[in-house]
């Protein structure tokens, strides 16, 4: 003979599996549709680097006293809205086009009711911009050296220059509101508008010159302009030669000179106007992507990871682009639709692959061994004693009300009114003192009738009543139990039950 | 000590597919296949930087217990002075069954800097007796969930004690009743605060008892005397046997006798009374030294009812062997008449019960059972009302077998109390002083 036990009700989850598998599909698919926040790592001057050639302190700087807008697309620029508004460029990496400077310039004339524009650059990649503006300002592309008068210079290449001689880092001084001295740093000349900065040598015995792209002298003298202002078709134009003097590296360092200029900088174009905004351009700068620094790992090494905090930082960015849906799903699933692909056009190699996975996998898992991976189990809070058991057999289900209950409860019925009057329920005296606790004579007449009768036929002295519901029979009892349990409650001040 | 999970046996067959990929058909799946063997390496040396920074966690526990007014505070700091972090470590509190965790969570998820604190906090409802929190487990797995650690004691726990408080009101009502009843006098002068008569005085009587007004009227030195109050030594032994802890946390038999022997405690110490208690359970008898004076007795008293404790590993089958607490407690009883209080359910085991409370009376002490009928201590919260009448009668099954063991103790001529549990304090009390001597 077997015992077949009973299986322990399975646990359902409230949200089905394929209902999270579906929305974990639908995210990802919205995920990969979006697109990562940015496609690469910021570099450059760009506002959302946060590293040494980054300008993303001159942002946090702007947003402490005004708005700040970074605009990564034209789209950004939709929402771009305020009194005064001020373009800020710092040392682009793509040139402007001039199609794009024109709708940067009348979507902000449009949005804004003043317009004011910041060229701090030392290529001529944001002239098209100036153009745009009709201002007479241009950004050379050159570069003004600083040549000691002690030895003679014929020709400088710039890849190939000593740094004690000739130096690109001549002294300046650009006028705001005050004059401020600072150092450039690969700066180039402007042309046109108001000259308000000059760059010239910090010793008597150096001279400035001019070289070109290609590293040639072509010109020397003893001050140059680097800096310009201009009103032109309403718009303030501001202009530096040099976009180096707003970096994080020259901000952050110890020299309060460049964060005093950057300060008056801003506060001058804002005219000190809470109500400025400061738009920062980000769509000129190109960003790094993971396929290209994995590609190229040397260049990584070599560009990026100069300190520990550039490390980490290209780490985490590096990580956030990769883990990306948008990475990482479509490539997998191409590769998949390939190998599907493969694997049904080619029956031969479907199989090949097939046993080859197999074997790769057994030599991989040969001495692993595999456990669920279960969560660790929760203390359980739990009631002990009796009436804990008694609960735990009810909830079951299994428990049924039964004669054998009713004859029980007569007992409790025997023993509560003993405690009372001393004699019980089978005494001569049991109708008295019924008749004391329900004070209806004739009602306890009937009930203990009743329970004599089913007494009798429970405990198989009698068979009558023929059909009787014991679970029906039970309940009416326990009602009578608990209304004799509170009279004596109340007689005797007592709580038996 | 690191387990590789059935997720793992996936990605390993993912990462064979790949590999086969590379050799067979598309080379450039290559790095792909490296790097997901590289990663599944990394989450493998990650877990044992992991498991090897939970092995150097410093763990500072504290709990803080005192009466079962003020609930028990469990804190548990780790402290992580290694320079890799517990990045994914899911926890596991053991506590006794009987105790509620009130707030906090008895599992989850914790990370613990690396140089830095994790501070655990349960708080748990304060039930009387002493307790154990059992300790606090870890696992540590890594990111993709391919490998796990075992199991972890990071702290194998700690037993705390909850004194009963006692209960301002229930006290009020003994004083007010003993002196309105008059059931502390004992119509003999000596100590106490209630007048008895004034008598001539005598050399080395106290100056501030002469009646200076006697002393004006009739030129004659008379001392107030005090009427001598009544003590005897009182031994409490209580069960705390498995079903003497059910019903609702907090109230059950066993708790709600402890806070009514404190009560009467702190009542009898302010009396003079001699007293000491004993805790018998399924373990066996514990006793706290013999009927010692005022707050000494009372101190010894809390200290016991402080170790009442459920035999967590005792089942149905285990009771109390009373003829072995007779063993324990006859050797601290003094050879005066002493009251000795037996808290206790009657059943089972009537008879083995029947048996020491007619030995503890022979020997010429006054014997009470106080017998909380545990029905009024449960309730039937949280069943559905199907249940409820099927619950209801097999309850008034147990109640009647209770009930016949109260019976079958008073055929015996045993002193039973059995009363309402407000009641239960006065009654004791009332037996007290009727009594004494």
């Amino acid at each position: 003979m077997s015992t077949q036990l009973k299986k322990a009700p399975r646990q359902r989850a409230y949200v089905p599996i394929t209902l999270i598998a579906l929305l974990v599909a639908i995210g990802l698919l919205a995920l990969v549709e979006k697109g990562p926040a940015a496609s690469g790592i910021p570099v450059g001057a760009s506002p959302l680097n946060p590293m040494t050639l980054g300008t993303s302190q001159l942002v946090d700087l702007a947003a402490r006293n005004y708005s700040t807008a970074i605009i990564y697309s034209l789209k950004e620029l939709e929402k771009v809205s305020g009194e005064l508004c001020v373009f800020v460029t710092i040392s682009p990496e793509i040139p402007f086009r001039g199609d794009e400077a024109e709708i940067i310039i009348s979507l902000l004339k449009r949005r804004c009711s003043k317009l004011k524009v910041l060229v701090a650059d030392e290529s001529p990649y944001s002239n098209p911009l100036l153009q745009v503006l009709n201002s007479s300002i241009r950004v050379n592309g050159n570069r003004v050296l600083e040549v000691s008068t002690a030895a003679p210079v014929i020709a400088v290449n710039e890849s190939a220059y000593n740094y004690s001689l000739p130096s690109p880092y001549p002294l300046a001084e650009i006028m705001i509101r005050s004059s401020h001295a600072i150092v450039l740093d690969k700066a180039s000349t402007v042309s046109g508008g108001l000259p308000i900065g000059y760059a010239y040598p910090r010793s008597e015995s150096a001279i400035l010159c001019l070289a070109n792209p290609s590293g040639e002298i072509y010109e020397c003298g003893t001050a140059f302009v680097v800096a310009s202002k201009e009103v032109a078709s309403g718009v303030d134009v501001f202009a530096i030669g040099d976009g180096s003097v707003l970096l994080n590296q020259v901000l952050s360092s110890n020299k309060s000179e460049y964060m005093a200029f950057a300060r008056e900088l801003l506060s001058y174009l804002c005219e000190g106007n809470p109500r400025c905004t400061v738009v920062f351009d980000a769509m000129h700068y190109t960003s790094l992507s993971p396929a290209i620094l994995l590609s190229n790992p040397a260049y990584s090494l070599q560009e990026l990871v100069r300190d520990p905090t550039t490390f980490i930082y290209v780490v985490l960015s590096l990580l956030a682009v990769l883990l990306h849906p948008s990475v990482w799903l479509p490539p997998l699933v191409q590769l998949l639709s390939s190998l599907l692909t493969t694997i049904l056009t080619g029956f031969a190699s479907a199989i090949l692959i097939f046993f080859f996975t197999l074997v790769i996998h057994k030599i991989l898992m040969r001495n692993a061994r595999t456990f669920h991976d279960l969560r660790l189990s929760e203390q359980a809070e739990e009631e002990v004693g009796v009436f804990a058991e008694i609960k735990k057999s009810v909830i079951s289900g299994k428990v049924r009300l039964s004669k054998q209950d009713f004859a029980i409860l007569c007992q409790t019925l025997d023993a509560l009114l003993v405690l009372y009057s001393g004699s019980g329920l089978w005494s001569e005296r049991s109708l008295d003192t019924l008749a004391e606790l329900l004070g209806d004579r004739r009602r306890a007449y009937k009930k203990l009738q009743w329970v004599l009768k089913l007494h009798r036929k429970a405990i198989g002295k009698s068979r009558l009543p023929l059909l009787v519901f014991w679970g029906r029979a039970v309940k009416k009892l326990v009602s009578l139990i608990d209304e004799v349990g509170e009279r004596v409650s109340e007689r005797m001040g007592v709580n038996l039950i | 000590m690191i387990n590789p999970t059935h997720r793992f046996s996936a990605y390993m067959a993912v990462t064979a597919l790949v590999i086969a990929v590379a050799v067979f058909i598309e080379p450039g799946a290559l790095p792909i296949a490296a790097t997901l063997l590289a990663l599944e390496i990394a989450m493998y040396f990650h877990l044992w930087l992991s498991i090897g920074a939970v092995n150097r966690l410093e763990v500072e526990a504290s709990i803080d217990a005192l009466t079962d007014r003020e609930p028990v505070v469990v804190r548990i700091r780790l402290v992580n002075r290694g320079l890799y972090p517990v990045l994914l470590a899911e926890y596991s509190l053991g506590y006794e069954p009987i105790l509620r965790l009130e707030k906090g969570c008895k599992a989850g998820i914790l990370t613990v800097p690396s140089r830095g604190v994790a501070e655990l906090v349960f708080v748990f409802g304060a039930r009387v007796g002493m307790h154990r929190i059992d300790g606090l487990t870890l696992v540590v797995r890594d990111f993709l969930g391919l490998f796990k650690s075992q199991p972890l004691v990071v702290w194998k726990g700690s037993s705390f004690r909850v004194i009963p408080s006692t209960e301002a009101t229930v006290l009020k009502r003994l004083y007010l009743y003993t002196r309105s009843s008059g059931l502390v006098r004992s119509r003999r002068p000596g100590e106490g605060i209630e007048f008895y008569d004034v008598r001539d005085y005598r050399p080395g009587d106290e100056l501030r008892r002469v009646v200076w007004r006697i002393y004006a009227t009739r030129q004659k030195l008379a001392v107030w005397e005090a009427e001598r109050e009544s003590y005897q030594a009182i031994v409490y032994v209580i069960n705390s046997s498995r079903d003497m802890w059910t019903g609702v946390p907090k109230a059950t038999p066993v708790e709600h006798s402890a806070r009514v022997i404190a009560s009467i405690a702190r009542y009898a110490a302010s009396r003079g009374y001699l007293q000491t208690a004993a805790v018998v359970n399924e373990y066996g008898t514990v006793v706290f030294g013999g009927p010692v004076y005022g707050r000494q007795g009372l101190s010894r008293v809390l200290e016991a009812l402080a170790n009442v404790s459920l035999c967590t590993l005792c089942t149905e089958e285990d009771q109390v062997n009373w003829s072995a607490a007779l063993i324990s407690i006859l050797p601290v009883l003094p050879r005066e008449r002493a009251f000795i209080f037996i808290f206790t359910k009657t059943t089972p085991n009537t008879e083995r019960l029947l048996d020491l409370v007619i030995k503890l009376s022979s020997l010429g002490h006054r014997v009470y059972v106080v017998a909380p009928i545990t029905v009024t201590y449960d309730v039937s919260h949280g069943l559905p009302q199907k249940f409820i009448d099927v619950y209801r009668a097999r309850q008034l099954e147990v109640a009647a077998e209770e009930l016949r063991g109260i019976e079958l103790l008073r055929k015996a001529g045993v002193r039973v109390i059995a009363v309402s549990p407000q009641l239960v304090a006065q009654r004791i009390v009332q037996a007290l002083e009727l009594t004494s001597a």
